[in-house]
């Protein structure tokens, strides 16, 4: 507001308008104080009554960083820095998970230091003064940006939000996180401190200084606001100070390493995605290997194991905590087959299923083996199906040709390998067993629910067209290979991209193809969403408004969850893939606590 | 077949019949050590044999890909003294298609148990039981009756010496791969008693000076039968380092008999296309 404003009733927009009442209160200046003026000869007196005026100013929080902010002479900064000085005024200042005030990795600390300045304008410090500091937990503003849709808003903040998903008002005390330290506050050493509980704590003010060391709320997306005001035996005029909101995030070092024939990748694009779940990547600037590796996976070990070893040999910080890994390379394998996938039948088929499940066919996940068609010929070069309808198409891939002879002819059976939806996400620990446990699965006809097939899925009649798809020469867009962990295999942030892949490089120029940004942020942002501890194909639109775009780990043929029956999927999102997360995705990237991975553990985070 | 000639089958009145499974075989050692890896070898075939299984988890001497597991008793009891019950995860990638079993093909690859085993198991005698679980159900591998041991002092100081060069979280596959400062020890000798000659000896010709030609194939005779097929690959890779196709030949004879899942492997080693061929080449082409 204007420096001239003297209080009043301020405005802000039309429709809505909103009014604010806004009182202001002035720091008196020190003035000298007037007595009555005696005649000569005679003699006065006057009682001055001088009131004890102090003002609290915050001078600096250390573990806070500014967004966007540049410190002179770093010409690689992180997507946050440090400002001495800086207090959050613009509300978006940056409290991280897992680091110590130099910003160094330390599992299960997010701490902030903070320093008040206390200035006597009038009377005096009693002795008795201590800064009495006091921690609010504010509402989480997220869910009322109006990009954000309305349908997502009670998912990342119920709080606000009734049973029905109606909105409420912005309450406080939302944060889902607790302390890792007890108690939160900690005595800055010369400071004695005095805790009255998690909220408040008082400090001695030592000339004129005061510091207080507090333990922050463990979970990305918490927020805080802290107040420094003077508690006295004594009366005393306090002109208080207060932080702006301060939030709590991730932050993870991503090594971008490059081999030298590589396309250089996007990642400058991809971070600001991620923003929106509270997790800040910096990027490194790129670690150019000294010589290319045209195929990282050669006959020997698996595609993982080949891949890991790389990133291991390549990357300088392959096993520190706090970092991830993103390389670009050529290409992931020599192709097996020079051919490209391609139509090898366009036929009308019978969907047919319940099989008795006999043979060696049997236990767990045998009964993902429901549908299937019969075609003449040998079709055991199958890879893929696309289904054809009512004007409809779905996709799905052929789990197991069977090539069979009956009466001289040959036929093959084709089972189905359902589409699968992770919809539900509890407490990811990053191990893939987790993310998937409640993975449910959509065939044509039939969708199964974890626990029995049941009518659903695609909805397909008996009858349909089908065209199949030949194993061709494929060739991988990307690869992160996990890290083994006490759950077998854990997602753990080292990810490759291979730009030589025809999504990315025009094989006949060599140059980039016109997608190449988008694509390439669409599959970086997708694996290192996985980092985090994230199933993929979670079947729901992204959080945004309005609505145009699916989740950004979906597939680009998926078909979506239908909102009002999840036993079926509906169609219309083919190819819509957007940059954003659904609401679920960003509040359990929100929510993942990294340093409990124990992939991730193991190797000292 | 043209790509749009349409036809119909939906004539076609297939029943069904059993889905197709995996049969999964193992072969393990009569004895294994505390601290070191836990090799086994194991063996996947499509059933019925002309089925064509795509999607598979792909376990491998680097990882289990969640796909293995195994019941521990006492021999004699049936009370099950561990058990690890695999949940691989059934995810479609259309990138990446996973292990395929081609019809009438067989996969097969060394495991190690180690990062599964339950930590403090006492020494004894045990009942195992291999277990592989993918989106084809759960198959089992008969019980294989084997000794579990601590570790001799002179093990100990094997472990000891070693353990600090495993890179941070890593295994001793990782090991097995890992530069070494003072590539000359990487010669061995190699005991047969040594549970991690195999992969010390991997370690060696992928990440020694030698060039593979100027390796002996007898080296690899103090490898436990366990490891045959794996010790017939490399007598192949040093075979075609030599440029010695008869006897490269005869061991693409010999594996491919019980082992067609090496086809592969095999023609990348003599297109000279393998990882260690490929080492081998920028290897000579530093020297010269």
């Amino acid at each position: 507001m204007p420096s001239s404003f003297i209080g009043g009733e301020m405005g802000f927009g039309t429709t809505p308008r909103v009014t604010v009442h806004i009182t202001r209160r002035d720091v008196p200046r020190a003035a000298a104080a007037r007595v009555p003026r005696a005649a000569p000869g005679s003699t006065t007196r006057a009682t001055l009554a001088i009131p004890n005026t102090l003002v609290v100013e915050l001078t600096d929080i250390r573990g806070l960083y500014k967004p966007g902010h540049v410190p002179a002479g770093v010409t690689h900064p992180r997507r946050s820095e440090r400002l001495p000085g800086y207090l959050s005024e613009d509300h978006k200042g940056r409290i991280f998970l897992n680091r110590d005030l130099d910003n160094n990795y330390a599992r299960d600390q997010q701490q902030i230091e903070i320093t008040a300045r206390v200035s006597v304008v009038r009377g005096m410090l009693p002795a008795s003064a201590k800064i009495k500091w006091t921690v609010t937990d504010p509402d989480d503003t997220f869910d009322a940006d109006p990009s954000v849709h309305r349908e997502s808003a009670p998912v990342v903040d119920p709080g606000d939000h009734d049973a029905s998903g109606a909105p409420t008002g912005a309450l406080p005390r939302d944060n889902r996180g607790t302390f890792d330290h007890s108690p939160r506050w900690e005595e800055v050493s010369g400071f004695p401190i005095d805790i009255t509980d998690d909220a408040e704590a008082k400090t001695d003010i030592v000339s004129g200084e005061s510091k207080v060391l507090i333990h922050c709320p463990n979970t990305a997306g918490d927020d805080l606001l802290v107040t420094a005001t003077i508690d006295s035996s004594v009366p005393v005029e306090v002109f208080g100070a207060s932080t702006g909101v301060m939030t709590v995030w991730h932050r993870v070092d991503v090594e971008y390493v490059k081999m030298p024939s590589a396309l250089d990748l996007p990642v400058d694009q991809v971070p600001p995605f991620f923003e929106e779940a509270c997790a800040e990547l910096s990027f490194s600037a790129p670690t150019v290997v000294k010589k290319n590796t045209p195929f990282m996976h050669l006959s020997g070990p698996s595609r993982d194991a080949s891949f890991s070893q790389y990133i291991d040999n390549n990357a300088v910080h392959a096993r520190d905590p706090g970092w991830f890994v993103v390389v670009a390379a050529m290409e992931g394998e020599r192709p097996a087959s020079t051919r490209d996938s391609r139509v090898i039948l366009n036929s009308r088929v019978r969907l047919r299923d319940n099989i008795s499940y006999t043979g060696s066919a049997v236990g767990a996940h045998a009964y993902l083996l429901k549908e299937f068609f019969t075609v003449r010929g040998d079709f055991s070069n199958a890879i893929a199906a696309t289904f054809l309808w009512d004007g409809k198409e779905a996709r799905f891939l052929i789990m197991a040709p069977v090539v069979m002879e009956l009466n001289g002819e040959t036929y093959t059976r084709l089972w189905i390998w359902p589409n699968d939806h992770t919809a539900q996400i509890d407490s990811p620990d990053g191990s893939l067993d987790q993310a998937y446990l409640h993975q449910k699965f959509y065939s044509p006809r039939y969708h199964h629910d974890g626990a029995a097939w049941v009518p659903g899925g695609y909805g397909m009649p008996d009858r349909v067209r089908v065209k199949l798809l030949s194993a061709g020469a494929s060739s991988l867009q990307g690869n992160s290979p996990p890290l083994p962990g006490a759950r077998g295999d854990y997602f753990c942030g080292r990810t490759v991209v291979f730009t030589h892949h025809t999504t990315f490089r025009d094989p006949e120029t060599g140059h980039r193809t016109p997608d190449y940004d988008s694509e390439g942020v669409r599959i970086i942002s997708h694996e290192l969403v996985h980092a985090f501890g994230m199933p993929h194909r979670c079947g729901y639109l992204d959080h945004r408004a309005p609505r145009r775009r699916t989740c950004r780990m979906n597939y680009t043929f998926d078909w979506m969850l239908d909102p009002a029956d999840h036993t079926r999927v509906i169609p219309g999102f083919t190819d819509r893939i957007g940059p954003h997360l659904c609401p679920l995705h960003l509040l359990r990237v929100r929510t993942v606590h990294l340093e409990d991975n124990d992939a991730l553990h193991t190797v000292g985070w | 077949m043209e790509d749009e000639e349409e036809r119909d089958d939906s004539d076609i009145d297939d029943p069904g019949g059993p889905p197709p499974g995996v049969l999964f075989r193992a072969a393990m050692l009569p004895e294994y050590i505390r601290g070191f890896p836990l090799h086994a070898a194991i063996t996947l075939r499509p059933d019925p044999p002309g089925a064509t299984l795509r999607l598979l988890p792909w376990p491998t001497l680097a990882s289990t890909a969640n796909a293995i597991g195994y019941l521990l008793t006492e021999p004699g009891s049936p009370h099950t003294v561990a058990e690890r019950i695999p949940r691989p995860v059934i995810a479609m990638d259309p990138d990446d298609p996973g292990l395929t079993l081609p019809s009438h093909g067989a996969y097969r690859t060394l495991i190690d148990l180690a990062p599964l085993w339950p930590p403090h198991l006492p020494a004894g005698q045990y009942r195992l039981t291999l277990l592989f679980i993918s989106g084809f159900g759960r198959a089992e591998t008969a019980p294989f009756e084997i000794a579990y041991r601590d570790p001799t002092l002179e093990e100990q100081r094997t472990l000891d010496d070693r353990r600090p060069e495993i890179p941070r979280g890593g295994t001793w596959f990782v090991w097995s791969r890992a530069p070494a400062a003072d590539k000359p020890t990487l010669r061995g000798p190699f005991a047969a008693n040594d549970p991690l000659a195999y992969l010390a000896l991997q370690r060696w010709f992928l990440r020694g000076d030698d060039d593979l030609a100027d390796i002996a194939p007898s080296t690899l005779d103090v490898l436990p039968p366990l490891y045959a097929p794996e010790a017939d690959l490399l007598r192949a890779e040093l075979a075609r380092a030599r440029g010695d196709l008869p006897t490269f030949d005869a061991l693409e004879q010999r594996l491919l008999a019980d082992h067609p899942g090496f086809r592969a492997h095999l023609d990348d080693i003599r297109d000279g296309h393998s990882e260690l061929q490929e080492i081998n080449e920028a290897r000579r082409a530093r020297k010269r």
